[in-house]
């Protein structure tokens, strides 16, 4: 004790004698640019100062023997000087402050969890005009083209068929109701409420990923709910009810989400192209359960009951008098089954499951005017009479085991299988993948990755693409692939030894973001090696290749409350495919696509704002005969779209002990009302052409959503607008 | 008399090292801009360096660079400064856990709260679904804790004038807690180094 005193009494009076001293000095970084704030301390005391907006400092102190200086700031590596009378200080960057560089090439991301996303899976959902449709929305984003007659992600110049969809890992076969001619159809699995994660990749994916020609959409569904809550809404053409029921223990929960939409009173209202009998009507189920199982395992199960019903009838194009009609019905049932856990420290297992089962059923009629069925056995009438009996089967499983290395190296391998079963055949196919993602250091990473697919032989897809980080925080991405996608069932029908259809990307990319602003530009080449011919026989000898580059902008922080993007993508293209004579322009690729979104939130009123704007420079369009040829062919017009929405936010029972949440939604498609032409459809005898448009000038939605629980609000407006 | 030296050298530097806190404490309540919430980081981080016991550098040291990220707009460089906050009241609550003080608990989970908070403001639509919900449940606790604390009524009334009604703000609720805060805030701080920021914030609030 009496030591211990004495030592402090020395240590007093050594303070005391301490001869007081001027210390100046600055901080700086290797550019010679001032820093700021920086802390300057004499070591092993609670002496120091902060540097002034010059990077200079200057303090007393008292300094006895040998001292050192310290000097931190945030971002920096900290540097330990001895003392002197200036002491200057060069600080770097440190490396261990900043995120891992995120491979970007060829993909956009929309997260709520990960650093790499350019937007929140709510932003892609939010877009005016998108119908709640996932893939409608990332037909905003760059390389994907404004196609307004179909469903589908038409990317760099592929077809709707060539980019596919995943949830929770595994291949969603049948994402759209059946196809309506002339007119776009929804994707079954749409409800924003599901996802937390979704991946548009225009290519050069990973290897963890198969069976997409030229994209992916990989989607994630949310993880356990946190919140009870309940969902209604209500508006002439649509009803929605829904409930999420987290259990005492929050270990787990379930909930369902039920749709049911029919547009034929709406059809009567506003005029259409189309005369509907029945339908377009829609009953969408959703039903999800989350099961935590053991520490570290989470049991995720999501089913979805579609069916959809839709009868028309339009002009004839071969006659004056008679009009055609089509007729459909789809039933579809999907379910997932998804289970992730830890097997052991930087061990992870996911497995995951998805079977499907769809009918599908098809009338084409043709009819007098007294709406009465005719037969005429002559061509071209001859098939115009037809009825379709369509089921399908399909299961798919697979695996993917993960391992975290220590400094972030991360290496991913599996094993997948496919099973499709119809009326006339089975097919199976089979897929094992490696994925080695190395961070060589901070500002580099490499992602390697091998692919190998069965389906009658055996494929080889190597995949590979980098990421690095520019001195000046952007980062520059490069990626290579193959990619392979097997003929669909009712080709290998006529022939069952076809090839897989197989196509090569290269991208390059440049990314910066910073201070809430994005841009990102890439270039891309593409070239299609094998792709499906039916004429003059049924072979895969179709060759193609696409090119092109694609500027996005985003900025959310340049005006407060306004959230805005633009997206320019430019591709020239060329394909050999189906009857296609030799190598042309393909009717669902438009050279320039520019698409704008831009939200804003008016806080006085209550109402949040929305307008999105496409251009699509004009298609080529062709009369393209059953034998292959050309008898005409032309440009259209170009495609001008804006779309309008508006949401109103009320709270109507503010008494209540779970305050509602409602909004009022209004939303108009194509608000200019401007005639769009996709393409023309063409007579038998090419005499006689008829634009393909949309089914009317403009569309309108009115709708009142109210939520309790949660607030939902903004997932209303965005499933609905 | 050997001893009376020491025992009175003893105190002569905790006095120092108390003044000095001290004065740094009074200048927290005039800090507005980055650069004097900066300086005032790195005097507390400085503190907190030579005494690691205490929790009141450490927390002050927090409080300071989650007002730094407050005033970021750039939401990586905030993030590097919520993270740096979050490092160091958890320090503090480290601290002052086993004693089990309420009204410093209270205290740090105002500023663990606060801290949250300050992800959230950076970057709302990414952090807002993650970091909301403990921001919330952290101000919950520390107003259990202390019912009184005037920092933890602030902070409360700030989150419901700033969120918009329809997402459950609610500026006269908020405009209530305003007044209650600062009518305890006229309690006089426990020392001249208690916490005692955020008067003249919540002040400018009420106006």
């Amino acid at each position: 004790m009496k030591t211990s005193l004495m030592l402090c009494l020395l240590a007093v009076l050594a303070f005391n004698n301490a001869t007081a001293q001027r210390i100046i000095g600055s901080v700086k970084d290797k550019n010679n640019q001032p820093l700021e704030g920086a802390s300057i301390s004499l070591k092993g005391s609670t002496q120091g100062t902060s540097t002034d907006s010059a990077g200079n400092f200057s303090f007393e102190a008292n300094v006895t023997g040998e001292l050192f200086l310290v000097a931190t700031y945030m971002g920096y590596k900290p540097k330990i000087l001895p003392v002197a009378r200036e002491v200057h200080f060069i600080l770097v960057k440190d490396p261990a402050t900043l995120d891992p560089v995120v491979i970007s090439a060829g993909s956009f991301e929309a997260s709520d969890k990960s650093k790499g996303a350019v937007m929140t899976a709510m932003d892609v959902i939010s877009v005016p005009g998108n119908g709640g449709d996932v893939a409608n929305a990332v037909r905003t984003l760059p390389g994907a083209q404004q196609i307004g007659e179909r469903e589908g992600l038409f990317v760099r110049g592929g077809s709707g068929e060539e980019t596919r969809q995943f949830v929770d890992g595994v291949l969603v076969n049948r994402p759209y109701y059946v196809t309506l001619p002339g007119l776009p159809q929804y994707n079954r699995i749409s409800s924003p409420f599901l996802f937390e994660g979704i991946v548009f990749s225009s290519g050069g994916y990973s290897a963890l990923y198969g069976q997409g020609l030229s994209g992916a959409l990989v989607m994630e569904s949310t993880g356990m709910h946190d919140k009870s809550s309940a969902v209604i809404g209500l508006s002439p053409m649509l009803a929605v009810a829904g409930m999420q029921k987290v259990a005492k223990d929050k270990r787990s929960s379930w909930g369902f989400y039920s749709r049911y939409m029919n547009n034929n009173a709406y059809t009567k209202v506003i005029p259409q192209e189309q005369d509907f009998a029945a339908g377009p009507a829609y009953l969408m189920n959703d039903l999800n359960v989350r099961v935590k199982t053991g520490k570290t395992g989470l049991l995720k199960v999501y089913a979805n009951f579609g069916y959809n019903k839709t009868d028309f009838t339009k002009e004839d194009i071969d006659s004056t008098t008679l009009r055609k009609r089509f007729a459909a019905e789809d039933r579809n049932l999907y379910v997932n089954i998804s289970h992730r856990s830890q097997l052991a420290k930087n061990w992870q297992l996911d497995l995951a499951a998805a079977y499907n089962h769809n009918t599908t059923d098809i009338r084409n009629n043709l009819l007098d005017a007294s709406k009465a069925e005719v037969i005429i056995p002559d061509t071209p009438y001859a098939n115009k009479n037809q009825h379709l009996k369509l089921g399908e089967d399909f299961f798919t499983g697979r695996f993917v085991l993960s391992h975290y290395f220590a400094g972030h190296h991360v290496l991913k391998a599996g094993a997948e299988y496919q099973f499709t079963h119809d009326r006339l055949m089975d097919d199976q196919f089979y897929a094992s993948f490696a994925e080695f993602e190395w961070r060589l250091a901070r500002n580099l990473a490499l992602r390697t990755g091998l692919r190998l697919e069965y389906s009658r032989e055996v494929y080889l897809a190597p995949r590979i693409s980098m990421a690095y980080r520019l001195p000046n925080g952007a980062s520059l991405n490069a990626a290579y692939g193959i990619f392979y996608q097997k003929p669909e069932n009712r080709y290998l029908l006529d022939n069952n030894n076809l090839p897989q259809a197989k196509a090569t990307h290269y991208i390059l990319n440049y990314l910066q973001r910073a201070n809430g602003r994005l841009f990102r530009a890439e270039v891309f080449y593409k070239q299609y090696d094998r792709l499906l011919k039916t004429l003059p026989t049924l072979n895969m000898n179709g060759t193609g290749a696409a090119k092109g580059f694609e500027l996005f902008w985003r900025d959310k922080s340049s005006v407060k409350t306004l959230d805005y993007w633009v997206s320019y993508s430019y591709v020239a293209t060329k394909r050999d495919h189906l009857e296609f004579p030799y190598q042309m322009e393909p009717s669902f690729t438009a050279p320039h696509t520019l698409s704008v979104v831009a939200r804003r939130f008016i806080e006085p009123i209550r109402t949040s704002a929305g307008i999105s704007y496409a251009f699509a420079a004009g298609r080529p369009y062709y009369d393209l005969t059953s034998y292959g040829k050309i008898r005409d062919q032309g440009t259209t017009r170009s495609y001008n779209v804006v779309n309008l929405s508006l949401a109103h936010m009320v709270t109507l029972f503010p008494k209540w002990k779970e305050k509602d949440f409602t909004v009022i939604a209004f939303g108009v498609n194509n608000v200019l009302g401007t005639k769009q032409v996709f393409g023309y459809e063409y007579s038998y005898n090419g005499m006689h052409k008829m634009p393909v448009t949309l089914p009317a000038a403009r569309s309108f939605f009115l709708g009142i959503f109210m939520s309790l629980g949660i607030d939902r609000t903004e997932d209303f407006l965005n499933d609905n607008l | 008399m050997k001893q009376m030296i020491a025992l009175l050298a003893v105190f002569f530097m905790l006095n120092t090292a108390n003044a000095q806190l001290e004065s740094a404490v009074a200048k927290l309540n005039t800090a507005v801009s980055v650069a004097d919430y900066q300086q005032l980081a790195n005097e507390f981080g400085r503190f907190a360096a030579a005494e690691p016991t205490q929790w009141l550098p450490v927390y002050y040291a927090a409080y300071s660079n989650a007002k730094i990220a407050f005033l970021q707009k750039d939401p990586d460089r905030a993030a590097q400064f919520s993270n740096l906050a979050e490092e160091q009241i958890k320090k503090a609550e480290a601290i002052v856990k086993p004693g089990g003080n309420q009204k410093e608990l209270s205290e740090v989970y105002t500023v663990y709260s606060f801290v949250n908070r300050s992800r959230v403001e950076a970057d709302p639509m990414v952090n807002g679904r993650k970091y909301g919900p403990t921001a919330g449940a952290q101000l919950t606790k520390a107003r259990q804790l202390d019912p009184a604390n005037p920092r933890a009524l602030y902070l409360d009334g700030l989150i419901k004038f700033k969120t918009p009604a329809m997402w459950g703000g609610d500026k006269k609720k908020a405009k209530e807690l305003f007044e209650q805060a600062l009518k305890q805030f006229e309690v006089k701080p426990a020392s001249a180094v208690a916490p005692q920021w955020g008067r003249a914030d919540c002040e400018k609030m009420i106006q």
